[in-house]
């Protein structure tokens, strides 16, 4: 599934007529404060494939007729590094590695992409990474103050963006909240004042798997800390079908 | 010399890593007796198979002689996993430009070079490292929590860590500190880059000097620190 806004005038594409104005806006936002010239959203959520990947994008449609044309997130360094990085890549068009990437960088070049592309990788959850790309004239290729406020911008923009995309696109159904027996049961002794280490005393595993299934439950919860994760379950009375077990 | 892995390095870099969790293993485990789960010959905890950074300092022959791991704030964090509740909700830290730092460890069994003060060489250059990582990546600050004795050590530095919670974890205080990464901490890493780079000529060879002087986890104490004169191996949560 590809969802593409083009640049210069961020006109939506026929495919996508009802593409969300604040989103729209997240994008807008995310080039003007960081001074980049294009900004573009890559997510790709568990298996690698066409179905499983949303791209949303100001780069200028010509610039993504070509780089789909030619399969770019192939060799793409932004893309294939930043998919499974936490620190940010950038790709100097100027000086590629490769004959292959001169090619490419050439082309982006040609296309008025901008000196510098710089990759922000943004995971969310185990199963969503992502990579926020910026395409700049700012020169980011060295230990310039400029350089790493600009980075500094761009990290902050992405996290916005990332949320935002994941928000709109990929979360819209309510959350099922599924939590197992033992995931209740670590919550229930918790919500009696019961440290990691006495649950893990009590039911007969480790401090380890205890810690693992609160923060599972965490996660299903969608809180913090384990103090809102017991209020939450309190609330879902998750504790009343489990208490009669124990 | 210090390399940053990323996760898509990891195959490149499969020996080092590995050597990594190998010292993990060795120094939390078996030296300081941290209840943390291991496999075979190494520590490695679930945030591992996540992405995150190790910044590794590797020694003559690519031993690594110190590690630690970076993780951004916003993905699940040792203080997630094992500190639930330190820091108080009021204090929210999770941003993309703030990093977890955890999993610190220096191997003790390889002698190296010492700043008088006791710090030593692969500390001092993983330090540094981990600044100019920091200003390449737009990450202003790293969080960590550590025992409170490294805090007050932290302080002979001048490395201004902020305190954002302090507890006593099985007998043990802890603190989870703030580092700034700003004007004032790049000037202070440029004046100490020439003892790294081996241009001053202040370093010492050998063990460390005991007591005070000797900083936190990098130090490797010439004889065991009293704790494990005791009849069992102290049992606790670990600490970054």
């Amino acid at each position: 599934m590809f969802r593409v806004l083009v640049a210069p005038d961020f006109e939506i594409t026929a495919v996508d007529p009802d593409f969300p104005p604040a989103l729209l806006q997240t994008l807008k936002t995310a080039r003007d404060v960081t001074g980049s010239n294009y900004v573009s959203f890559w997510g790709q959520m568990g298996e690698t494939g066409l179905l499983s990947r949303i791209v949303v994008s100001t780069y200028p449609a010509a610039w993504l007729r070509k780089y789909t044309e030619k399969d770019y997130s192939r060799i793409d360094p932004v893309i294939t590094k930043g998919l499974s990085s936490v620190g940010a890549v950038i790709f100097d068009h100027n000086h590629p590695d490769t004959a292959e990437l001169a090619e490419f960088a050439a082309n982006a070049l040609a296309h008025g992409i901008g000196l510098f592309t710089i990759g922000i990788p943004v995971h969310i959850g185990a199963n969503l990474h992502s990579i926020i790309t910026f395409a700049t004239d700012i020169d980011v290729s060295g230990d310039a103050d400029e350089a790493s406020a600009t980075l500094t911008k761009c990290r902050e923009q992405a996290h916005i963006l990332a949320l935002a995309v994941t928000e709109r696109f990929l979360r819209t159904e309510p959350p099922k909240v599924n939590l197992t027996d033992r995931e209740i049961e670590v919550l229930y002794w918790g919500s009696l004042g019961k440290t990691d280490q006495q649950t893990a005393d009590i039911i007969g595993i480790s401090r380890w798997t205890v810690v693992a299934h609160v923060q599972s439950a965490k996660s299903k919860l969608r809180v913090s800390n384990k103090a809102a994760a017991i209020a939450r379950a309190l609330e879902l009375r998750a504790f009343v079908k489990f208490d009669h077990k124990l | 010399m210090i390399i940053h892995v990323e996760m898509h390095e990891r195959a490149r870099h499969a020996r080092a890593v590995a050597e990594y969790f190998r010292l993990r293993k060795k120094v939390f485990h078996d030296r300081m007796g941290w209840n943390i789960p291991v496999e075979g010959d190494q520590e490695r905890d679930p945030l591992d198979d996540l992405p995150c950074t190790y910044a590794l300092s590797l020694g003559a022959g690519g031993a690594v002689n110190a590690g630690i791991r970076l993780i951004p704030t916003t993905q699940t964090t040792l203080l997630d996993l094992a500190f639930d509740g330190l820091v108080p909700d009021a204090c929210n830290f999770r941003s993309p430009t703030i990093w977890e730092l955890s999993r610190y460890c220096v191997d003790h069994d390889i002698e190296q070079d010492r700043l008088p003060a006791g710090l030593g060489l692969a500390s001092l250059e993983l330090t540094l490292a981990n600044v100019d990582y920091a200003h390449r990546n737009g990450i202003t600050h790293f969080i960590t929590v550590t025992e409170e004795r490294i805090f007050e050590l932290t302080k002979l530095f001048d490395l201004g860590m902020e305190l954002l919670a302090r507890k006593t974890i099985d007998n043990c205080p802890v603190v989870c500190g703030l580092f700034s990464i700003n004007a004032r901490t790049l000037e202070l890493a440029e004046r100490m880059r020439p003892f790294a780079s081996g241009a001053a000529t202040a370093l010492t060879r050998g063990t460390p000097p005991s007591g005070t002087s000797a900083t936190s986890h990098a130090q490797a104490p010439a004889t065991p620190p009293r704790v494990r004169e005791t009849a069992g191996p102290k049992r606790r949560s670990p600490p970054a």
